[in-house]
């Protein structure tokens, strides 16, 4: 397998047109929980050059392992930042819900990395987007508040637009905000990927916001996942999500999003497809 | 016509109005409450649980299964206690402190009930001591700990430390779970028992319940 992002100097040319951030390196899968806690930077890195390989744009990095404290996990993201992108020529998607490690992380980054994530919980809001003005980079943001998850799609895009507000007073342009509609498990309550899906639409006519999801969640309790997150994240590119946290692994996975960009037109004579199809990133499985 | 197969099937199909309708023309007959619990509405439930640990029923139809075992409990409950029914334990339980999941927590309070246990259910976000209050309150035989997010299993270490502090004698044992919790932590933090999902818990609580 050739490894598309070989020329450092030169910008890597996307696969496709929404950003693919690979979701692989998270503390909750119990393998990166321990290679974390071990600093077994050669798992990290391997993990990160295979996302490399079959066109992830950014890698997520998640170090929350649940012991010790806020210093703990600031001091593992910093560790994880510079070991991911000693082996790739990647930004990273520092995901954290503590503040210390979104600094230890964007201060250990080269380039701009994606903070993932901010939300309208007090103690997240306003410390994150006051990091977030000192550095360029694109900001996803969960319409989340201290009670929950908002149950309907109307909702949410009220707190979509508190976090714009106060975005703009922390001096961060709109265009640099992600939204999260929001993924919870189809099999728990068959209407929730349709408030998604309407809460995306929402999000879209918020002027200059943009869109990220986590597909994952969706097929929770269900079996033949894979076919599940596929199938939403087809619907989801139709509402024109922009950017989206799947594993890049799963060759069905691209294939679906690239399939679905050629068929909605965005992909002119199909030559996103075909090279992609030549460099093996359409195969399945691993 | 057998009730207690017809009862146990419908309960596996999924089926709530089926079952308060076979509830319904067994209790006119003269079928007694408590045969018609164990013998139909937790034979069929045990099935339901067999089959999602071997990956052959899933979520949604748990939960539907789960809502036929509540529908038959209230048909039967008042009979219950006209007889003096001995429930099969009982279950505090509650989301930790800083974290609004509460899927999992739900499913496993949703398979307590349906398995005869008592349940009190404190919510999400619950305080170590809105914890310490309703053990005392309750005395229950289990209180279970749900953490979803890595950031809040701090939160499941301190609640059970407090407990500690607050009864170090406690008589209730502690099952913790949730997606970012393992074993090899839950025996770190002190608590009594780990299980990976809604029936794992309630296979457990079971069997501890049965060793008494």
């Amino acid at each position: 397998m050739k490894n598309i992002i070989t020329k450092p100097k030169e910008q890597p040319r996307r696969c496709c047109s929404i950003i693919i951030v690979g979701e692989l390196i998270n503390a909750s899968i119990k393998p990166v929980r321990r290679a974390v806690m071990e600093r077994d930077a050669g798992y990290l890195q391997d993990l990160a050059r295979r996302q490399a390989a079959k066109g992830a744009h950014y890698l997520d990095v998640n170090v929350s392992t649940g012991r010790g404290d806020e210093n703990q996990e600031a001091e593992d993201m910093a560790w994880a930042v510079e070991t991911v992108q000693a082996a790739v020529d990647l930004p990273i998607a520092i995901d954290t819900t503590s503040a210390a490690a979104l600094q230890a992380g964007l201060e250990a980054h080269r380039g701009e990395a994606m903070i993932n994530s901010v939300s309208a919980e007090k103690e997240r809001l306003e410390p994150f987007l006051d990091i977030a003005a000192g550095y360029g980079g694109p900001l996803a943001a969960l319409p989340v508040t201290d009670s929950g998850i908002p149950a309907t799609a109307e909702e949410r895009l009220d707190v979509c637009r508190v976090i714009v507000d106060k975005a703009a007073a922390a001096g961060i342009d709109a265009a640099r905000l992600y939204f999260d509609p929001l993924v919870l498990p189809l099999g728990v309550d068959h209407r929730n990927p349709g408030i998604t899906l309407e809460t995306l639409r929402g999000i879209k006519q918020i002027p200059e916001v943009k869109s990220i999801m986590g597909l994952s969640n969706v097929s929770y309790g269900l079996p033949k996942r894979q076919l599940i997150n596929r199938a939403f994240l087809v619907l989801a590119a139709r509402e024109g999500l922009d950017a989206v946290l799947l594993n890049p692994l799963d060759g069905g996975m691209m294939g679906s999003l690239l399939a679905a960009e050629a068929l909605l037109g965005r992909d002119e004579m199909c030559m996103q497809l075909l090279r992609a199809y030549r460099k093996g990133l359409l195969d399945e499985g691993q | 016509m057998d009730y207690y197969k017809e009862l146990s099937t419908a309960v596996q199909n999924g089926d709530p109005n089926k079952v308060e309708s076979i509830i319904s023309r067994a209790l006119k007959e003269g079928y007694r409450a408590n045969d018609l619990l164990d013998n139909g509405l937790m034979s069929g439930i045990e099935v339901v649980g067999e089959k999602f640990g071997r990956n052959e029923m899933f979520i949604p139809e748990v939960m539907m299964s789960a809502k036929c075992l509540q529908c038959g409990m209230d048909k039967l409950k008042p009979l219950f206690t006209a007889g003096g029914r001995k429930l099969r334990g009982s279950l505090v339980i509650g989301t930790v402190a800083g974290d609004v999941h509460d899927l999992g927590k739900n499913l496993v309070s949703m398979m307590f009930t349906a398995n005869g246990f008592d349940v009190v259910d404190l919510g999400v976000d619950v305080a170590p001591e809105r914890f310490a209050e309703a053990v005392e309150k309750y005395k229950p035989d289990f209180l279970g700990l749900s953490a979803l997010l890595t950031t809040t299993m701090s939160q499941m270490s301190k609640t059970v430390a407090y407990l500690r502090d607050k009864n170090p004698n406690r008589s209730y044992k502690i099952i913790v779970g949730g997606a970012p919790v393992t074993e090899e932590f839950a025996a770190e933090i002190g608590a009594d028992y780990y299980a990976d999902n809604a029936i794992e818990a309630v296979e457990l609580a079971r069997s501890v319940m049965e060793g008494n």
